[in-house]
């Protein structure tokens, strides 16, 4: 039963189709490029091609970063982190915190890309994050995720304009819950076969039912994601601290009680992360120290979920003597409500909760999202068949709903064909670009739309295959054989995931369905015999 | 009001004043939201409640049969929050 009248309804669904119409061919590109960015850790460590297994928190480094920190200016010892992507690029950044003219919270030092085995330096560079150079290595994976986050627009614009999709999204998902008069029995829906438009609807419905939740929380998440250092951070610091962002982060952050500014040595890092691992159970993932070089330097040690547990944990040492001090909540120094449930926030909109086979269930239920937005598009637009404006929208949306999965093949060739080259981010951009100009091209000169479909699908298929190829081949990937031996499984997973959408592109390509295929076959008739 | 008239004013109620509520609303949060034993709740929930701070005046404007009525009502809200945005400038 439906909680609004009939003209709320009437009012809803214009909310509802209206927002998709205008926004839902963008709001698809950034929940499909989301739903591939679920997997970004993986994609890093395959395109890396096996090479950053060597895990640098797991290895002496104490002596190489005090050699690299000391001589710094003091203003970058207020905080010093050390994190290892997936790809297996180690950078370790040296900083302090600043407020630009313009009243914007940065964090300004120096940042070294360092070799995981030598630790010798790759890259060295001054300045605030977004003066960097991509890293060359996980130049895929930070395309994806980027495309995702900001659709690759500068900052904030790229952030305001996800942030508006999420609400775009939140609202689509609220009008969603209001109009469903029968949710229970939606969820159970079997696809008519009367009408292809009813059976698109049904479909549409049945989708769209067991992605609500889902979508629900997405949005809500992103649009937090998107606006909380754009818009919420400014604000909040300008009501509460008389606009002074760094003073709201600090506070937010938490800060120690007590500030000793005199000269100590750090302590012996290796030794610091030894007992952390042994403490925990885990591997570390990221460390930070603040106040490096003074009596009340802290280190804090980030792990990943231990075994059996869902989210991971920051446990603090006195970075002057060792001594281990507890476990640190996200925000604040003590345990609080609003720290516990911000700690939420990233693995419900990540699904990195639960390893893996929450990462399959995000990544299906965020392609059910895609499939709600297409044939929702697809039924607004067949609705309205008779108008010119429609049809010509009903084409856009083959060419975006393919085009995008193109573009991303695209940019992974080109990352393939360009690394290690000089400059393998501005290959995978042009890649996509590319990509995503060919696949305009196919939609406008071909005309009919089941040739049209079937292309696409066999491009894909085609890509799909050759990505593994590629990455061996072109990349200086490892082979299956030497990833075996490394113990390297998610690769091969990745490999194999990209041979089964490829092989599931071509099935659809020669018209083979999961339907058709469990369909029973008609019973034989008995030959008629001419009468005698 | 006419039927234009009506479907303008939803327009702006939904769109640009539910937005300008909803950074309100967020502004004012750190006033009246408990600080917690970390002094941090009333600074992590404004930002984390601002998607609902939009969520609830958007669905409200859609769904109001009385438009006056939804205009009032995020007039008042709006006003309050402006008040506790100025009652912490005066404390900081």
């Amino acid at each position: 039963m439906s909680i609004a009248n009939k003209a709320q309804s009437k009012r809803l669904l214009a909310v509802h189709g209206w927002s998709a119409v205008i926004l839902g061919l963008f709001l698809y590109v950034v929940v499909l490029t989301g739903s591939v960015a679920v997997l970004s850790h993986e994609i890093g460590l395959w395109s890396g091609g096996g090479h950053g297994h060597h895990n640098v928190l797991e290895h002496p480094l104490h002596d190489r970063i005090v050699e690299l920190v000391d001589p710094l200016d003091p203003a970058y010892h207020e905080e010093v982190s050390l994190f290892q992507n997936a790809a297996g690029s180690v950078f370790l950044f040296p900083h302090g915190h600043e407020t630009t003219d313009e009243g914007s919270f940065v964090e300004k030092g120096v940042r070294y890309v360092l070799d995981p085995v030598s630790l010798e330096i790759l890259q060295r560079e001054e300045g605030t994050r977004s003066d960097f150079a991509p890293d060359h290595r996980s130049a895929l994976d930070r395309f994806i995720v980027d495309l995702h986050v900001r659709l690759h627009a500068p900052n904030p614009w790229g952030l305001f304009a996800t942030g508006i999709l999420g609400f775009v999204m939140l609202s689509a998902a609220i009008s969603g819950i209001i109009l469903h008069k029968h949710l229970i029995k939606d969820l159970f829906v079997a696809p008519r076969l009367s009408g292809l438009l009813l059976n698109r609807r049904d479909r549409h419905i049945l989708a769209g039912s067991w992605s609500l939740p889902f979508s629900f929380i997405l949005a809500f998440t992103g649009a937090f994601f998107s606006f909380a250092g754009t818009i919420g951070l400014p604000i909040v610091a300008m009501a509460a601290f008389g606009g002074d962002q760094v003073k709201a982060f600090e506070a937010v952050r938490g800060t120690p009680a007590i500030e000793d500014e005199r000269p100590a040595p750090i302590y012996d890092l290796d030794a610091m992360l030894a007992e952390s691992k042994e403490r925990v159970g885990s591997t570390p993932q990221f460390l930070t120290i603040s106040n490096w070089g003074r009596a009340d330097a802290k280190l804090t040690v980030f792990h990943g979920p231990a075994e059996g547990k869902i989210q991971g944990s920051n446990h603090v040492y006195n970075a002057a003597t060792g001594a281990y001090e507890g476990v640190k909540p996200l925000f604040g120094e003590k345990p609080s409500l609003g720290s516990a449930v911000f700690a939420w926030v990233g693995p419900l909109h990540f699904g990195n909760f639960a390893g893996l086979m929450s990462k399959a269930i995000w990544v299906a239920l965020g392609l059910a999202t895609c499939y709600v937005t297409l044939t929702g598009l697809q039924l607004w637009t067949q609705r309205r068949h008779e108008s010119a404006v429609w049809r010509s929208m009903s084409r856009a949306i083959p060419i975006v709903g393919y085009g995008t999965p193109l573009g991303l093949l695209g940019a992974a060739f080109a990352f393939f064909a360009s690394y290690p080259g000089p400059n393998p981010a501005y290959w995978t951009a042009v890649g996509f670009i590319a990509a995503s100009i060919a696949s305009i091209i196919m939609g406008l000169t071909i005309r009919e739309r089941t040739q049209l479909s079937r292309s696409y699908q066999g491009v894909l298929a085609a890509g799909l295959v050759l990505l593994p190829i590629l990455r061996v081949t072109l990349a200086e990937g490892l082979w299956w054989p030497q990833l075996i031996s490394q113990g390297s499984v998610i690769i091969i997973t990745m490999d194999l995931l990209m041979l089964v959408c490829g092989l599931g592109c071509l099935a659809m390509v020669l018209g083979i369905t999961f339907e058709r295929a469990v369909a029973p076959r008609p019973a034989k008739q008995p030959l008629m015999q001419p009468a005698e | 009001m006419t039927w234009n008239g009506r479907l303008i004013a939803r327009w702006v109620l939904a769109g640009p004043a539910a937005f300008v509520l909803a950074i309100l609303l967020m502004a004012a949060t750190p006033f009246w939201f408990p600080k917690g034993a970390s002094n941090i709740d009333h600074l992590v929930f404004a930002i984390f409640l601002f998607p609902a701070y939009w969520a609830i005046p958007f669905t409200f404007a859609v769904m109001a049969e009385k438009l006056w009525r939804a205009s009032a009502i995020f007039l008042a809200t709006g006003l309050i929050s402006v008040l506790m945005i100025a009652q912490m400038f005066n404390q900081t």
